[in-house]
């Protein structure tokens, strides 16, 4: 019987923080301090607060600890496991009032959190079905199977109001009834697994830290819409989260929770996982079904959608890790349960990946409606360093920005639909006042040029010039005009797309515009990178009174572009020195290394 | 392959191990136990442990039990302070783990301090 628990995360981000092997030396430490029959060390996945990661928690203190080495263990182990000692330097101290705090739910990070997606991600080891078995897991698979007739299995879920969060929100109960309603002999499941937008991690983190929670939810859909077979499609890319999901899979046919048969009940079903080779397009469903067909990922035209003719030509439902991630807990608390959170039209929760300029990078889950300014104020700690607030990107490349007035606009689907953005899979980009919104534009449509996948005219070509008039604006060589066809190249990208990925590529540029305009024409008609970010629009400068003629720029500067004048500023003793605008190739080495601020940008 | 019994039996057994990792509780219980050297020569870890065996083998929530460092004179040891919310935490001398279930049973659960442990 162990009294304590050692969580150690394994999230990737405290896995590429060695965590592994703090793991490793806890196990070392409580050997050597004859602890080991007592205290059980866990890894688990992702604990949400990536930011001061590696994370380790103690129970049943439920310490948290934060930037733990492996070189903090046996202080830990002896400090706290054998004197009862916690040791306050490595607990995770609240950035924002300077508090210690003990308690996870204690913090800012997750009281105002809602934790139903994420409900066993940093608490149970993934790689143990019976950690999820005890967490209730497939008790909602058995009540299914063996109290419920499949069309009330889509009624609950119907009833719930549960939307996709791949990121276009349709009903998920409605896309169930629609391919148990379609005809055909055989029916597929898929999962969505192909998270690739710049800055998400939610599927991924679920993928880690609760693997069960999918295969049991892809259960569930198989009965409701009579299918057999499932299919995950995850990303290559995301190791940690592919072998966690393998050994969920053979766990769960070892106990036979897939195959044959299941739990005795007569229902067969079994799931393989498809890995992505790496394309972005492969995240749109049809590129995604192709692409598992064994096919190059192409998208092709809906209708038909994949209700009626998916995988293989038969009908499919294919919902996002995180839809599913819900569905378990709606089947076993209930329709009115989840519709108790969030909005009148967004029921439950939805999970983001806080990115950027924030204090608590991580992964957070809020009830639908919570205030922007609550996820990044309270939630994210605020944009650090003292800067200003300026926008926050959701939707990724297929999204925009919400810029700081809209801070107070609760979020769900249909306000950020309303202000120009969309919910997306929930990547969540903050950006400050030294963000440079034409700079951002660009930076998102360079990577769906990247990732077009050339099929239809108008998202291959179309990006591609948009992407030049982006560049020309940001190099100082556009007119007014060009704004002008630019915006009109904008809307006709959007209407005349194939897919997705081309009818959103032009969002953020559209939002961009709709609320920084004066960004885009200060870059245009002025000749200037208002944020100080666009290098072709910006000058650096020495000021000749303030410089003191120390050298240490000219030191520095890899384009022999200092040299010195022949001006000794008053009070100083050596001669200023200058910079050639013609030599410079505006690195700001020289303006890191002045100690007197003598060099600026403009 | 299992039945529905045995991923019912799992669960029964597996539930009071992973209660003790339960980070959502409110207006809880908490429970101190000094870990001083004289407390863990008198038996305090002895101490600890029936009192999380006795909270998790019962499946009783909103109570958190906290190592802490050294507690109390050195005549009573081991040494445990029980503070029930929005109460005054009360003390308690020379427990052994006998003793830990009368407290949970009648102070824990009950709210009634049990005199005969209390120090001052």
């Amino acid at each position: 019987m162990y009294r304590s628990h050692i969580l150690v995360c394994g999230g990737t981000g405290c896995h590429s923080n060695n965590s592994a092997n703090i793991l490793k030396a806890f196990n070392e430490e409580l050997k050597k301090a004859n602890l080991a029959a007592d205290v059980q060390t866990v890894q688990t996945g992702c604990f949400g607060l990536c930011a001061v990661g590696p994370v380790v928690i103690i129970y049943p203190e439920g310490a948290f600890y934060s930037c733990v080495k492996v070189e903090d263990v046996p202080e830990i182990v002896s400090e706290h496991l054998v004197k009862g000692r916690l040791v306050e330097r490595l607990l995770y101290k609240e950035k924002a009032t300077g508090k210690t705090v003990k308690a996870l739910s204690d913090t800012n990070f997750y009281k105002k959190q809602t934790r139903v997606v994420l409900r066993n991600c940093g608490v149970i080891n993934p790689e143990n079905i019976d950690e999820y078995i005890a967490m209730d897991g497939y008790q909602a698979l058995i009540k299914v199977l063996t109290s419920m007739q499949p069309q009330e299995v889509i009624d609950v879920v119907l009833a719930s109001g549960l939307r996709g969060r791949g990121g276009a929100g349709f009903p998920t109960g409605r896309k169930w009834q629609f391919t148990k309603d379609a005809v055909g002999d055989v029916k597929y499941v898929a999962c969505n697994a192909d998270e690739g937008d710049p800055g998400a991690f939610m599927d991924r983190s679920v993928l880690e830290g609760d693997p069960h929670a999918v295969i049991e939810a892809m259960a569930i859909a198989a009965y409701a819409i009579g299918a057999q077979q499932g299919y995950v499609y995850v990303r290559a890319e995301y190791p940690i989260a592919v072998r966690r999901l393998q050994i969920a899979i053979d766990q769960a046919k070892e106990y036979g929770l897939l195959g044959k048969n299941i739990l005795g009940t007569g229902f067969d079903f079994d799931l393989e996982i498809r890995l992505g080779a790496g394309a972005f397009v492969c995240g749109e469903e049809t590129a995604l079904m192709t692409s598992i067909e064994g096919n190059r990922g192409e998208p092709r035209v809906r209708p038909p959608f994949p209700a009626h003719k998916g995988l293989f030509g038969k009908p499919t439902v294919l919902n996002n890790v995180e839809t599913y991630a819900n569905i378990a807990q709606i089947i076993l608390k209930g329709a009115d349960w989840f519709k108790s959170m969030g909005t009148e039209k967004s029921r439950g929760t939805k999970v983001f990946a806080l990115g950027g300029k924030i204090v608590n990078t991580g992964l957070v889950e809020i009830p639908m409606g919570t205030t922007l300014r609550e996820v990044i104020e309270d939630i994210g700690g605020g944009v650090p360093n003292g800067k200003k607030f300026k926008a926050a990107q959701t939707g990724g490349p297929s999204g925009g920005c919400i810029p700081a007035e809209h801070f107070d606009i609760p979020i769900d689907y249909d306000n950020l639909i309303s202000i120009g953005s969309m919910m997306g899979s929930g990547g969540m980009i903050v950006m400050d006042e030294d963000n440079c919104m034409v700079d951002i534009a660009k930076f998102f449509l360079t990577f769906t040029v990247d990732e077009s996948c050339g099929k239809c005219t108008p998202c291959r070509i179309g990006n591609k010039r948009l992407l030049e008039y982006l560049d020309k604006i940001t190099s100082g060589n556009a007119t007014m005009q060009d704004l002008e066809d630019m915006e009109k190249l904008c809307y006709y990208i959007k209407e005349n797309s194939l897919c997705g990925l081309g009818q959103t590529a032009p969002n953020p540029v559209l939002s961009t515009l709709r609320y920084f305009r004066d960004e885009y024409i200060a870059h245009i008609r002025d000749k200037k990178c208002p944020a100080g970010v666009c290098k072709s629009l910006l000058q650096y400068k020495i000021v000749k009174d303030s410089c003191i003629g120390c050298g240490a720029c000219q030191r520095q500067c890899p384009a022999n572009a200092i040299s010195r004048t022949d001006y000794i500023a008053p009070g100083k003793k050596l001669a200023a020195m200058e910079i050639d605008p013609n030599k410079c190739v505006k690195c700001g080495a020289c303006m890191s290394t002045c100690k007197f601020k003598a060099i600026i940008k403009e | 392959m299992k039945s529905i019994a045995d991923i019912n039996a799992i669960r029964e057994q597996m539930r009071s191990k992973v209660l003790i990792r339960d980070n959502t509780k409110e207006g809880e219980t908490h429970v101190f136990v000094g870990m001083g050297t004289l407390g863990l020569e008198a038996g305090a870890v002895e101490v600890f442990n029936a009192f999380v065996d006795e909270i998790t083998s019962r499946e009783i929530k909103n109570v958190r039990i906290s190592r802490s460092g050294a507690l109390g004179a050195a005549d009573k040891q081991p040494y445990v302070e029980v503070v029930l919310p929005g109460k005054a935490p009360v003390a308690y001398g020379n427990l052994t783990a006998d003793t830990v279930k009368v407290i949970v049973d009648k102070h824990v659960l009950g709210g009634e301090p049990v005199t005969d442990y209390i120090v001052k």
